[in-house]
């Protein structure tokens, strides 16, 4: 049973990690997009927007059908979920940028293709956290909606069959592990970004 | 006064500006910001351009900085057009303008890490330049850590350690308390000394005009053209005792009269 809970958390685990990544992935490219190009707003702004209004459970029977029942449905899922409030963080950081960092920039011999990763993405920086500061939340409900439906190991899968013989020990046991791999990632969070980013914490 | 026919010699930061016009297209329709302005800054000459707040001495500058396109009329720098923005005009803002995700060192270096210079040469050149600002043990300290002097010193170094033609000055001071501002103009002063760069400073305040410039352009309210170049001829070095020289006090009466018939002008304008 030690062995199976550690594989389920592992599953569960990886599943997290390459939905977020992927998530966040996008959602920075896209809130780049609608954020700083006008024409990328109009168009992808409302149809993301329609997109966000689904809920992740609702999906989960499409992206079955689409991606099966292995990995890439429980993927996607994930990355559906991680997906939103990274850009709509995102595009709030990017549009709102001073165009005095990207003058400065410019006339300091900053070329175009510099302009992200020297100035947009560090500007808008405070507003991408907090986006995937939530997003760890939403990735964690979306692992286990995702394995409720069609897994064969991790935290939800486990909670399901625990849940099917009656088993409120195991139950409750995979819920705290699952409670806490949500809270330790969110903390683990915090605490690398503040100082991997220590200027994020200042008020002025 | 104005020469119309660009110069061709050297690199050595010579600005002529032809007919400078500036509309911006607003909702209620198009706004004259510059209404053909022409002027010439010679090489390693300190300007002030003095003008009543909203008149448009920024936009002037950020013509000169490439950051906005003449509508109408040419900026040349020694005789060649400028249309985009480059590290040979090295723009020092009002406030706001450090990256504050940058510590002091990373900002100054900015410019030459942009340039393609790394490591030994571009440490050494950026702690020249704070060396020179006196930010000596302030490397790693951010932005918001520092005073507004003190950010406005970083906002030097950064742009002189690209070594530009010009230094362009948007009224860099403009939000320090009184004190720092006048060391602020000394260290100014004592760096242009040492530089001789081409400046082009804004400026509302006639003191801080007549204490740095070589010659002061005195602009009318929006909008902006030149109401009247005033020559200053102090004595160099200057420091701020001269505020009450006599010469100073007579150029200061003149030039607050040209300002104020200018904010009278606005005035009676606003109030319709």
């Amino acid at each position: 049973m030690a062995g199976d809970l550690w594989k389920d958390v592992l599953a569960s685990c990886r599943r997290a990690v390459v939905g977020y990544v992927l998530g966040c992935s996008f959602g920075i490219l896209l809130g780049t997009l609608t954020g700083r190009i006008r024409l990328a707003n109009r168009v992808l702004s409302p149809l993301g927007h329609v997109l966000r209004a689904f809920p992740p459970v609702a999906i989960v029977p499409l992206a079955i059908t689409w991606f099966g029942l292995a990995e890439t449905s429980k993927y996607f899922l994930v990355f559906w979920g991680v997906l939103f409030p990274v850009w709509i963080g995102t595009h709030a950081g990017m549009s709102h940028v001073a165009q005095t960092y990207v003058w400065a920039a410019r006339s300091l011999g900053a070329k175009r293709q510099h302009l992200f990763a020297e100035v947009l993405l560090p500007a808008s920086l405070t507003h991408v956290l907090a986006g995937m500061r939530v997003a760890i939340g939403i990735c964690f409900i979306c692992v286990f909606v995702a394995e409720m439906a069609g897994a064969y190991e991790g935290i939800g899968f486990r909670i399901s069959t625990s849940y099917l013989v009656f088993r409120v020990d195991r139950m409750l046991a995979a819920l705290i592990v699952l409670g806490g791999m949500g809270a330790i990632s969110d903390q683990l969070f915090h605490f690398t970004t503040t100082r991997v980013f220590p200027w994020t914490q200042f008020n002025k | 006064m104005v020469d119309s026919k660009p110069v061709t010699n050297n690199a050595v930061g010579h600005i002529q500006v032809n007919s400078l016009t500036v509309r911006f297209q607003r909702a209620e329709g198009p706004v004259e910001v510059l209404d053909a302005l022409s002027f010439t800054v010679l090489p390693g000459e300190f300007v002030c351009l003095l003008g009543t707040s909203g008149c448009g001495k920024s936009t002037i500058l950020n013509a000169l900085a490439g950051f906005i396109s003449p509508t109408e009329g040419t900026i040349h720098l020694d005789g060649r057009v400028l249309n985009s923005p480059g590290p040979d005009r090295g723009m020092v803002f009002q406030k706001h303008a450090l990256f504050p995700w940058m510590t002091v060192r990373r900002n100054v270096e900015f410019g030459l890490k942009m340039a393609r210079i790394s490591g030994e040469l571009r440490r050494r050149v950026g702690q020249q330049f704070i060396d020179l600002v006196g930010l000596t043990g302030f490397e790693n300290r951010y932005p918001a850590e520092l005073s507004g002097g003190m950010e406005q010193r970083v906002g030097l170094a950064r742009v002189l350690a690209l070594d530009p033609l010009v230094l362009l000055m948007d009224e860099p001071f403009g939000s320090l308390d009184a004190q720092t501002r006048l060391l602020m103009q000394e260290l100014l002063l004592r760096v242009w000394d040492e530089t001789k760069k081409t400046v082009v400073f804004v400026t509302h305040d006639v003191d801080e005009a007549i204490l740095l410039a070589d010659r002061i352009i005195v602009l009318t309210a929006r909008p902006a053209g030149i109401k009247e170049q005033i020559d200053v001829c102090l004595p160099r070095p200057r420091s701020s005792d001269l505020v009450t020289a006599h010469e100073f006090v007579s150029i200061k009466q003149h030039a607050l009269k040209l300002i104020r018939e200018e904010s009278d002008f606005v005035f009676r304008a606003e109030r319709g």
